[in-house]
């Protein structure tokens, strides 16, 4: 057996403990976009329709537990979800690289930290 | 009946350009597309290069591009094609060797990779047996109807985009041993197709099981693939 692991092992290894768990994730947050904007959508949209949007009103929202939560958690799928899509679609053109993995995983989490600050400003 | 029909005519020998031959062909009842090739060849230019060896189906020899889709010559009948006008290139992704032959190298090296042969556990006790009823064939029973013809290979965009990605023939042979309870190297081949260049690249366009003269789905063998790689990330997959 060790023979024939060796054999089949032997083909190339890159980043490859990650592929599995990537393309997992980006179902998870794929189910978890529709579902949170589609809620986003009723409360901004449909929930009061008379309502007129105004600043003081969002700012308000963004101040309780629930919308800083969702809003965190939307930022931080929906980052993942595009910035792995976009390293998909570079992988069917067969560009793979470690620096691009990197680059991408660095714009995440600069622009995660970016949207979390903007949305601290309404704590 | 007069067909007309355009071949693609290309050797990279000595032709810079490829280019289209044009031949009007009296079509006969029954006539498949092969028919047509032969036509050419026997009776206007014999310096046409296709390749066949069956006619009937079984060798897969013979894919090749026709009205726009990848299809077996000799299973494709003339009178199917809804029109005269025929164009006939070679298979999409893959090097020519001459006009309408291709090389196939590239497909069964990516074959050979997922080791496309039982290696038969040890303690099993001759003759194993697999009850059609038993439900340990799953879907492999249909899928095992490959003929390695290439069709599919030559319909995937993501083969034409990444020329590692193993393609669907491959990953349906794949699934076809590791679904299959005799196998022991099950977690060693999946530990090949669940490389970026594996199973991952599938985007479930399904133009692999829009052309598959065995009417396979190879689709569906990669998805089951993803399924149990996921499961083995888990700790969940027993095989
Ligand atoms: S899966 Fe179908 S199209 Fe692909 S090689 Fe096998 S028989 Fe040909
Ligand atoms: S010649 Fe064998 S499949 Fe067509």
């Amino acid at each position: 057996m060790a023979g024939i692991a060796g054999n089949l092992l032997a083909v190339r290894e890159r980043d490859e403990m990650l592929s599995g768990w990537t393309w997992l994730f980006q179902r998870i947050t794929a189910f978890f976009l529709i579902l949170v904007l589609g809620v986003h959508f009723w409360i901004l949209h449909y929930q009061n329709p008379g309502e007129i949007l105004v600043y003081a009103d969002a700012a308000r929202r963004l101040q309780t537990a629930l919308f800083l939560t969702v809003d965190s958690l939307l930022l931080a799928f929906g980052l993942f979800h595009a910035l792995n899509g976009l390293h998909n679609v570079l992988e069917d053109f067969n560009v793979r690289s470690r620096s691009i993995t990197f680059v991408l995983l660095l714009v995440g989490v600069g622009l995660f930290i970016m949207g979390i600050y903007s949305l601290w400003q309404f704590v | 009946m007069t067909l007309n029909v355009k071949v693609f005519r290309f050797n990279p020998e000595t032709d810079k350009m490829p280019r289209f031959d044009t031949f009007k062909i009296e079509e006969f009842p029954n006539m498949a597309v092969l028919d047509v090739v032969m036509n050419i060849q026997n009776y206007h230019d014999p310096t046409l290069a296709y390749r066949c060896s069956c006619r009937i189906g079984m060798c897969g020899s013979c894919a090749m591009y026709i009205n726009g889709r990848p299809r077996l010559a000799c299973r494709t009948q003339v009178s199917s094609l809804g029109t005269k006008d025929i164009t006939i290139m070679p298979l999409p992704n893959l090097p020519i060797i001459r006009d309408l032959a291709v090389d196939m190298e590239p497909f069964f090296e990516k074959y050979k990779k997922i080791k496309p042969y039982l290696i038969p556990k040890q303690d099993l006790k001759e003759p194993v047996i697999c009850k059609p009823d038993s439900g340990e064939r799953e879907l492999i029973d249909y899928m095992l109807e490959c003929i390695t013809c290439g069709a599919c290979y030559g319909a995937c965009t993501m083969v034409a985009t990444d020329p590692h990605y193993l393609g669907p023939a491959a990953l349906t042979r794949a699934y076809c041993l590791i679904a299959d309870k005799r196998d022991a190297a099950t977690r060693e081949r999946l530990v090949i197709v669940e490389q970026s260049e594996g199973v991952w690249r599938c985007h479930t366009q399904f133009n692999c099981a829009e052309v598959c003269p065995k009417k396979i789905v190879p689709t569906q063998a990669i998805q089951q693939l993803k399924k149990r790689c996921v499961f083995k990330r888990l700790g969940l997959f027993r095989g």
